[in-house]
């Protein structure tokens, strides 16, 4: 076993990195703010913190944005990217999910997506922003005939050449 | 416990881990390629005043920095990304590999930094074990630097220690995968595995003959947790930690072909190879490869009596 001084710096070096990832992933609210800067620096230098826990604790509902322009055409942004881009997509309207009480978030988030439309449909004037939960459900309700719902939650319509989505944060 | 850590061991496993992430690194920008604008640039699907707001300082905003000083941020955007591929390449062959390594470990540092919404999981394990590569000799095995030093084979107490390093941290998300579902009751009761099948986003078939079956998704769910929260035991474990290394595979490869996670699924299983099942010890009266066996029988001299009697045969 290797005892010189130097890698006896890299043996406390390399357990500091896997004690601070595996305190990392716990994400623990940190309220001293400089602690929550460098801890929030390492992570995003060497990618350890952060949870890991894909789909959980539960899946949750799911939201679909579906874009209607002027001209009656019904668009789905994830739709028209390949699958690898739809996961990132997802990622953004999950944003638009969270941002669900801060409206004038919730309002950049959806003029930005349409501002994409407006691009790839350069003839339309207006186009209509309609987001609806879709909640599928449980394998109990299931077996009690209850069925896929989509409610529609938000509905926003920007003509061509809206400069909502320049307005945030300010 | 010397043993683990530091008994030698080739670094085989390092260049299989290398070529892997570098392959996949390749693919993955391949498909997200002709939406680097909407992805990174400042008129993509989020805005780069949007970002500045929800996420601070981000990638749209650096291009629209380009921007302001007349220089073409897509431009600059796709030149960044063909640069990427290039040491990509140089990467996977392992050619300078220690420079390409931290230069990809630095430009995805940048992605996860500021394009928050732009990347997911996969990205966030390319970031990890990117870092931890870095501070490995990633081209001392399979790698044209290997060939330019006329290095050989020389086992080393350092790849056995760098490679717990890294099945550690793996282990750890593993781990927090495992406990973070446990503590929802969907993993319990089996509508996780039921509701994730059947989500638009993920929905590549129907599954609803589930809702007949509701012990299955339930079994699916438990056997989830049980697998990812106790892999950190159970791959150690003599006899059972090739299983179950081979079970976690199974369930990235389920995971690929079900929900369409197809990259996230074939970067996890190439992981698990190279960290769990390349450095399996092999026991030689049991496993030998077939080249060793050959070898033996033709020194042995009843195997050269078993070949001359073979040949007599016909």
């Amino acid at each position: 076993m290797p005892r010189s001084l130097p890698r006896r710096v890299l043996y406390v070096l390399t357990a500091f990195h896997l004690c601070v990832f595996a305190v990392g992933v716990v994400d623990p609210v940190t309220r001293d703010p400089l602690v929550a800067f460098i801890r929030n620096a390492y992570h995003g230098v060497t990618g350890a913190g952060g949870s890991f826990g894909f789909f959980s604790p539960d899946i949750g509902n799911q939201i679909l944005i579906e874009f209607q322009t002027d001209s009656g055409k019904t668009l789905r942004l994830h739709e028209m990217v390949t699958g690898e881009v739809a996961l990132r997509v997802g990622n953004m309207y999950r944003l638009f999910l969270e941002a669900y009480r801060d409206e004038k978030l919730k309002r950049a988030v959806a003029a930005s997506l349409a501002a994409q439309i407006f691009r790839r449909e350069p003839d339309a004037r207006q186009v209509t922003m309609i987001a609806s939960v879709y909640r599928f459900p449980s394998l109990e309700e299931h077996a009690k005939m209850i069925r896929p719902e989509t409610k529609e939650v938000y509905r926003i319509t920007f003509a061509s050449g809206d400069e909502t989505a320049k307005q945030v944060g300010k | 416990m010397k043993d683990f850590f530091f008994r030698p061991r080739d670094w085989r496993w390092l260049a299989f881990l290398r070529i892997s992430i570098g392959v996949m690194m390749a693919v993955e920008t391949a498909q997200i390629w002709r939406s680097i604008d909407d992805l990174f640039g400042p008129y993509g699907f989020l805005e780069a005043e949007l970002m500045n707001a929800v996420a601070g300082t981000s990638a749209p905003s650096f291009a629209t920095y380009f921007e302001s000083h007349g220089l073409n941020y897509s431009v600059i955007l796709h030149g960044a990304f063909v640069f990427r591929w290039v040491v990509l390449a140089t990467f996977t062959v392992g050619y300078f590999t220690r420079s390409s390594t931290v230069f990809l470990w630095a430009f995805q540092s940048f992605i996860m930094f500021s394009g928050t919404f732009s990347s997911y999981g996969v990205d966030r394990y390319f970031h990890l074990f990117l870092f931890l590569m870095m501070w490995m000799p990633a081209g001392a095995a399979w790698s044209i630097d290997a060939i330019l030093k006329g290095e050989k084979r020389v086992p080393s107490w350092a790849a056995t220690y760098s490679l717990r390093v890294m099945q550690f941290a793996l282990l750890i998300t593993y781990l927090n995968a495992g406990v973070a579902k446990a503590l929802g009751h969907e993993w319990w009761n089996g509508d996780a595995i039921w509701r994730a099948l059947h989500m638009p986003e993920f929905q590549r078939y129907s599954f609803m003959w589930m809702g007949d079956w509701p012990l299955i998704p339930k079994l699916l769910g438990w056997t989830t947790l049980f697998f990812e929260t106790f892999y950190m035991i159970g791959v150690w474990i003599p006899g059972i930690g090739m299983i179950w290394t081979l079970i976690m595979i199974s369930m990235h490869l389920g995971i690929s072909a079900f929900m369409g996670l197809v990259n996230f699924g074939v970067t996890m299983s190439l992981i698990n190879v190279a960290l769990f099942l390349i450095p399996r010890e092999r026991r030689p009266e049991k496993c030998g490869s077939l080249r060793t066996l050959w070898q033996q029988r033709r020194t042995s001299p009843e195997s050269a009596h078993s070949i001359s009697t073979e040949t007599q045969l016909p």
